[in-house]
């Protein structure tokens, strides 16, 4: 069997390998830029919406849901946490008023605890540009 | 292969759609039924009428002075230099301007030019909504004309219909505007570059059981705001025993922000 035109055919083979399987060693080659997100120790005495299993795979559609709940339907009532406190429906003065707290430990600060597992899934979450992150004046107050 | 003709494609395509549509004609309850639960429980109580009576002469008195930017902080509303970038939920606009139908050369030139408040008139036809392409602008049963800020395209279709000029569109990021660097209220969220805003008729604040900040922070009840379909509110009363005015009325938009000219007696 004769290969004609190889010189074409084979560098245009592994060029094209190369590209489909770029997902696969682009992590490896990059490895040291991508930041991991570890798992970290539940804090004492202080609880999210719902457990941190379901908490982690399902705060995304919480938030939408709230979202539509208060700003299309006006309504307004506060949720239930696990430990039985009640919590106002908003991503500032709800969730970040809580996760930037000093006894929320290592789930404390948005930049250095949502960003960080965000980066490390690869989404850019774009509710800041609105929605306030209270940390940087939560810091300057001290 | 097989070989499809136009025809043959559109009949396939309306095929699935109408197949689509008879899907989502049996499963609507089973996608939402926390919805479902919130709206029926909603229904039972009678729809509010929110409006807002402006007292014209306490307002030429000087009394609402401090709503426009007590207005603006509550809400994180740019402050930009330039005129043309201007982002207004209520501001203060000559007489004739805002009454162009009630003004005529021989009224007195200092009625005429003086300055008035304006807000959204949360209008019981509004036109904004009509025009939305995405419903990022609604109507809600208690009469508010709210924005969905998580759907406002900034097509900008609203701004063109209102015949109040009281909407704003965000040229730029508003967190860059000087006010809004140094000081935020971190009760209410800003916007974005490329989304438009206006008043919401403190929609935020009446949930809480409070009364809109103009309102709060007008001086000698100069703003009243109520629920007109309760006949024992304040609303209801000064406009049931006074003379008042809405902005271009002929346009059917049926405003709910009311201007009090003289209470009877
Ligand atoms: C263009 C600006 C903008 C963006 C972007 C935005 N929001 Fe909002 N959001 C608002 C405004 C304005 C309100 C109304 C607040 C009110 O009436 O109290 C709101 C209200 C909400 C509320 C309910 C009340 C509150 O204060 O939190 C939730 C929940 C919410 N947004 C979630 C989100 C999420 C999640 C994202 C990102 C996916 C997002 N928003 C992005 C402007 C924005
Ligand atoms: C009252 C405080 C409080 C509030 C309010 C709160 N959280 Fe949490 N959140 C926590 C704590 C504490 C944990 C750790 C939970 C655990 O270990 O059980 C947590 C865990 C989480 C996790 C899981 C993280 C992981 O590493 O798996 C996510 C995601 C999260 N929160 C997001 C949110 C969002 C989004 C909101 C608003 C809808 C919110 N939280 C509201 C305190 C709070
Ligand atoms: C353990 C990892 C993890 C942590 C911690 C985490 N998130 Fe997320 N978040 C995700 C993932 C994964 C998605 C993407 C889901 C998707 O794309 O469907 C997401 C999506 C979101 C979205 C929706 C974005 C959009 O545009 O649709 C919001 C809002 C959000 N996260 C808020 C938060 C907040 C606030 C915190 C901190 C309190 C937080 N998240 C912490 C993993 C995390």
């Amino acid at each position: 069997m004769r290969l004609y035109n190889g010189m074409v055919i084979v560098p245009g083979l592994l060029i094209f390998l190369a590209a489909v399987t770029f997902p696969f060693w682009i992590g490896k080659v990059r490895a040291g830029e991508i930041k991991t997100f570890q798992s970290r120790p539940a804090p004492a005495g202080i609880t999210c919406v719902l457990p941190k299993k379901q908490m982690r795979e399902q705060h995304m559609a919480l938030l939408k849901q709230w979202r539509d709940q208060v700003v299309r339907e006006g309504d307004h009532t506060p949720v239930k946490l696990v430990n039985g406190q009640t919590m106002e429906l908003s991503l500032t003065n709800g969730c970040m008023k809580c996760h930037a707290k000093e006894d929320c430990g290592p789930y404390r600060a948005h930049a250095t605890y949502c960003v960080d597992c965000h980066d490390y899934v690869g989404i850019r979450v774009d509710c800041w540009t609105c929605h306030i992150d209270p940390m940087p004046q939560i810091m300057e107050k001290k | 292969m097989m070989r499809l003709d136009r025809r043959d494609f559109l009949k396939c395509s309306a095929a699935g759609v109408a197949g689509l549509a008879a899907v989502r004609a049996v499963l609507p309850a089973s996608v939402s039924p926390a919805a479902e639960g919130r709206s029926a429980a909603g229904s039972s109580q009678k729809p509010k009428r929110w409006a807002m009576v402006v007292d014209l002469q306490k307002c030429f008195e000087g009394k609402a002075k401090a709503c426009v930017s007590a207005c603006h902080q509550w809400h994180n509303v740019p402050e930009w230099p330039e005129e043309r970038l201007e982002v207004k939920w209520i501001w203060e606009e000559k007489f004739s301007r805002l009454f162009p139908d009630q003004s005529f050369e021989h009224m007195p030139a200092t009625l005429r030019e003086r300055p008035v408040l304006a807000l959204c008139n949360h209008c019981a036809n509004p036109p904004c909504v009509r025009v939305c392409p995405t419903k990022a602008t609604f109507k809600r049963p208690d009469g508010i004309v709210a924005m969905d800020m998580h759907r406002c395209i900034g097509c900008r279709f609203c701004i063109a219909a209102c015949p109040y000029g009281a909407r704003s569109f965000n040229w730029k990021n508003p967190r860059e505007a000087e006010n809004l660097k140094h000081q935020i209220n971190l009760e209410y969220p800003t916007r974005a570059r490329g989304v438009v805003e206006k008043c919401n008729f403190c929609a935020e604040r009446l949930a809480a059981g409070l009364q809109p900040i103009c309102v709060e922070r007008a001086e000698d009840a100069a703003l009243i705001f109520g629920d007109l379909n309760d006949p024992a509110s304040k609303v209801t009363h000064v406009l049931a025993a006074g003379f008042a005015i809405r902005r271009k009325p002929s346009l059917e938009t049926d405003p709910q922000v009311y201007y009090l000219i003289s209470a009877m007696r």
